[in-house]
């Protein structure tokens, strides 16, 4: 066969060009994220010091840290993961595993994925109408809500689809031996799942750390240290958009050292999810 | 290999009149047959004849599925199994199987004969190593994991983690064997080691293998069934089916003429 030069012409030259608008693409998007990194690194570590661990949020122009908003989100997102997780664990498995052949599996896994893409200020709302409202003050707990209902989407979701990647045949050698399927579940078809679900709930926890209008109407704010959760309660996206939003410079200069606390522990996060299930895929 | 067939042996399973649907679509007509205790019985034909099928009717592990129905009947020591309504737990106890790619549970080596056998028998620790060791054992397998017990069985090669499958089916002591194509994923080393083990097993158990290979059906099967679109086309015991079948399609399937 004759191989018409001009066409393979043709076609290295397109591939040149798709090449480049990718490399273009790709390199684009890199460089605002990293922009942004160094953005957050340059200015936050400058003014991240012992005290930032240690004090309060502290009046403007006084001394002070941000440890108190840094109690506030490890409770409450603590909380709200460990109420997340085994609920989100098991609506995932009902769908993977029990409700194949059920009418009802579909619905609720439509709910969830309208859940999973709810602006989160709508959350916040709900959680203040159906909690705030009726205690009638801000308090840690309804916080936790609000990111519970934040968290659990995100773990059915990836509950159910790494249950899905569990082939059939495991299950049916698991019946063929008289298991019955809540063992199944259990011993065979969790464990085979197990890294994926456990980095679906890092995800979760790195997604509910960052959220700050869920807990505007919840927790609100405290300018003290306090571990009472039936009160108001600080957490560090919310000092950070009261502090950057302030006219004062050393608030500013805690709303960058907090930024900085934040984005670190979400990315801490995110690269061990993705060393586990990189761990997993072995 | 095909010694003498005892006539005495007495059927363990006897299917009569059996269809099978995949939803709307009729995968088993009219099926008749028995398999006999302590022998092997291969069931052979080309890919969707139905033999993998019938396979999975006999220890009703088609019922994960919703819409594959059977109608008929599935005799096993005269009970119609198509007839339990609860505890199917109780029929695979008895029906073991073991499928086509290796299944180890991810757990370790000894887990995994452990946990299925902890469904059935209460056993204390030594008593459960015992039980693992025989399990092991019979499954020609002791020697090459005996001291790796506690690491994975996700760590074997495809033919030890096979082996594997069959010493977690037999640890249970089922009475009856299911195996669908059971080394057709294995390297020919492999599947001498389970043709051999199939041939060890057949003193105790009725044992049905679902194959491709027409060796290994010449090889280690007492009966041999032939399939094909559904229907059981001939049945006989395993010198005849290859030196003079009947029927003309069974003769053309196994010189592969067709298949």
């Amino acid at each position: 066969m004759k191989v018409d030069i001009g066409i393979v012409r043709r076609r290295r030259g397109i591939n040149r060009v798709m090449l480049a608008l990718c490399v273009l693409a790709a390199l684009g998007s890199v460089a605002v994220l990293a922009s942004i990194m160094w953005e957050l690194l340059s200015r936050g570590v400058a003014s991240l010091t012992l005290a930032t661990f240690l004090q309060p949020t502290p009046p403007p122009g006084g001394q002070g840290g941000l440890a108190n908003a840094i109690l506030g989100s490890l409770m409450m997102t603590v909380t709200a993961i460990v109420v997340a997780t085994p609920v989100g664990v098991l609506t995932g498995t009902y769908l993977a595993e029990y409700a194949r052949r059920s009418r009802l599996a579909p619905v609720v896994r439509f709910l969830n994925d309208s859940l999973l893409s709810a602006p989160s200020i709508i959350i916040g709302l709900f959680a203040y109408a159906i909690l705030v409202m009726p205690m009638g003050h801000f308090s840690g707990w309804a916080g936790a809500f609000a990111l519970a209902l934040i968290a659990v989407p995100v773990i059915v979701r990836t509950t159910e689809d790494m249950l899905a990647l569990v082939p059939d045949q495991l299950r049916e050698a698991a019946a063929a031996l008289g298991v019955p399927a809540w063992r199944m579940i259990v011993r065979v078809t969790w464990r085979a799942a197990a890294r994926g679900i456990v980095t679906g709930a890092l995800l979760a926890v790195a997604r509910i750390s960052g959220e700050t209008a869920p807990l505007l109407f919840t927790a609100l704010n405290n300018q003290f240290l306090t571990a009472n959760m039936d009160g108001p309660m600080p957490s560090l996206p919310v000092a950070i958009f009261q502090f950057a939003m302030s006219p004062y410079k050393d608030w500013q200069q805690l709303a960058w050292a907090g930024a900085l606390l934040v984005s670190v522990s979400v990315l801490l996060l995110s690269i061990l999810a993705r060393a586990m299930a990189a761990r997993g895929d072995r | 290999m095909n010694g003498i067939v005892e006539a005495t042996k007495a059927p363990k399973i006897e299917v009569h009149n059996l269809d099978f649907y995949y939803g709307e679509t009729k995968a088993l007509k009219n099926v008749s047959v028995a398999f006999k205790d302590r022998t092997v019985t291969a069931l052979i034909g080309p890919s969707g004849c139905g033999k993998s099928t019938l396979l999975r009717a006999l220890n009703r592990i088609c019922d994960l599925y919703p819409g594959h129905r059977a109608t008929g009947e599935i005799l096993l020591d005269g009970e119609n199994i198509l007839g339990i309504t609860s505890d199917l737990a109780n029929l695979r106890a008895r029906v073991g199987m073991v499928f086509q790619k290796p299944t180890p549970f991810p757990m370790s080596i000894y887990d995994n004969i452990a946990f299925p056998l902890r469904m059935y028998r209460r056993l204390s620790k030594s008593e459960m190593d015992e039980e693992v060791e025989s399990a092991l054992r019979r499954a020609a397998l002791w020697d090459e994991v005996k001291d790796k017990l506690h690491r994975s069985g996700l760590g074997l090669s495809g033919g030890q983690q096979q082996r594997l499958c069959i010493a977690r089916a037999i640890a249970i002591r089922p009475e009856v064997l299911l195996l669908d194509e059971p080394a057709s994923a294995l390297d020919p080393i492999s599947t001498a080691q389970i043709d051999e083990l199939m041939w060890e097993l057949r003193q105790d158990y009725c044992i049905v293998v679902v194959t491709h290979n027409m060796q290994q059906a010449a090889r280690v099967s007492d009966y041999v069934g032939f399939m094909y679109l559904g229907e059981m086309i001939e049945f006989d015991e395993t010198a005849t089916m290859f030196s003079s079948p009947r029927e003309k399609k069974t003769q053309d399937y196994i010189t592969g003429r067709f298949g």
